[in-house]
């Protein structure tokens, strides 16, 4: 994981820039965008809750890591698009999987050692890709520059939401 | 009443396909099988490993020779020696990759090593819980929760605009969104 506030700027930077394309993407779903950016992370529940304890627990073998692998998160994102009203559905599900999908393209670019990622794609495939990333979870200059980014595409939205905008293009 | 029943049914199916997960990871089930070998793989049956990639992570415990603390699975730690390692102080945390030259010995790539000070996992945490409490305060603002039918929905009126501005909010796409 890079930091989770670089994750969510990003992912707000990501979704506000389309919603300049796209109407329906209000300001409410670019929340929820940011909501996916943060979901994969939901791994580390295993702070409070380790794995061996729920392993005492339940005499089961047992990993949190699904949460920070494709196949839990897609479990989530659905669940998390059947908590909304039936005709936001659509949106919130795509929504989820777009900061999802802005999560994983990051994860994926961070340094290892190794140089190979973890089995992010689990359990569609157990491979792990040849990536020398560039960057720590540490690293004080990612949040620093989505910070930059993020104040960026704010400032633009605040030009082309502004009704003065709408109105010279014939929106008003 | 049929229909009344489906969501929550589906949410519940969806929960079990999620700890059925948990557990399949748990057990192994469709993961690498090394190289590089991890933390766990050493603890498990490093014998078997020796001359093999590994790779790992852990706190610094002892400087000479350095020493790493890491953790496994199960909340247990086991105790590395690290060779080839730049000048550390104990309470730092090492990444390491390198091979595994005796049962509790790597021998680590330098140039690949990372060493990181104590306050940079700290910062790494803060900056984490900031963006965390950002996220819920952007949900609170713009989303309810209703209790009755267990979904959250978009807000007419942000409490933002409710109770800072104090007038009503601009006109929301999302509320009329039928996607």
């Amino acid at each position: 994981m890079a930091d989770l506030f670089t994750h969510i700027l990003v992912g707000y930077v990501v979704v506000t820039a389309l919603s300049w394309r796209w109407a329906w993407i209000s300001p409410q779903l670019v929340t929820v965008a940011m909501v996916g950016s943060t979901l994969p992370d939901l791994n580390r529940i295993d702070l409070v809750l380790p794995d061996s304890t729920v392993e005492e627990l339940l005499s089961l073998s047992f990993s949190w890591t699904p949460l920070h692998r494709a196949g839990g998160t897609l479990v989530m994102i659905a669940v998390g698009s059947l908590l909304v009203p039936k005709r936001l559905r659509r949106g919130v599900f795509a929504l989820l999987l777009l900061g999802v999908g802005s999560h994983y393209a990051l994860d994926f670019l961070l340094y290892k050692p190794a140089g190979v990622t973890a089995d992010l794609l689990w359990p569609f495939t157990g491979r792990q890709f040849v990536i020398d990333g560039f960057y720590l979870s540490s690293d004080r200059w990612p949040a620093a520059v989505a910070t930059v980014l993020a104040l960026g595409a704010w400032a633009v939205d605040r030009v082309v939401t502004s009704p003065k905008h709408a109105v010279k293009n014939g929106d008003g | 009443m049929v229909r009344s029943v489906i969501r929550p049914s589906a949410v519940l199916g969806l929960l079990f396909v999620l700890s059925t997960l948990f557990v399949f990871y748990g057990v192994g089930v469709g993961q690498p099988n090394g190289p590089p070998f991890d933390t766990d793989d050493i603890a498990d049956d490093s014998a078997a490993l020796i001359g093999e990639q590994v790779e790992t992570s852990g706190t610094v415990v002892e400087t000479n020779p350095v020493v790493i603390e890491a953790e496994i699975d199960d909340g247990r730690t086991i105790k590395l020696t690290i060779e080839n390692v730049p000048t550390v102080e104990p309470g730092e945390t090492l990444l390491v990759t390198g091979e595994l030259v005796d049962e509790r010995i790597i021998g680590a790539n330098t140039e690949r090593t990372v060493v990181r000070k104590p306050w940079e996992v700290t910062y790494m945490y803060t900056i984490s819980i900031i963006g965390a409490i950002l996220v819920a305060a952007r949900i609170a603002n713009q989303w309810r929760f209703r209790p009755q039918e267990f979904v959250f929905e978009p807000r007419e009126r942000t409490l933002f605009d409710r109770y800072v501005r104090g007038r009503s909010g601009r006109h929301d796409p999302g509320d009329e969104y039928d996607g």
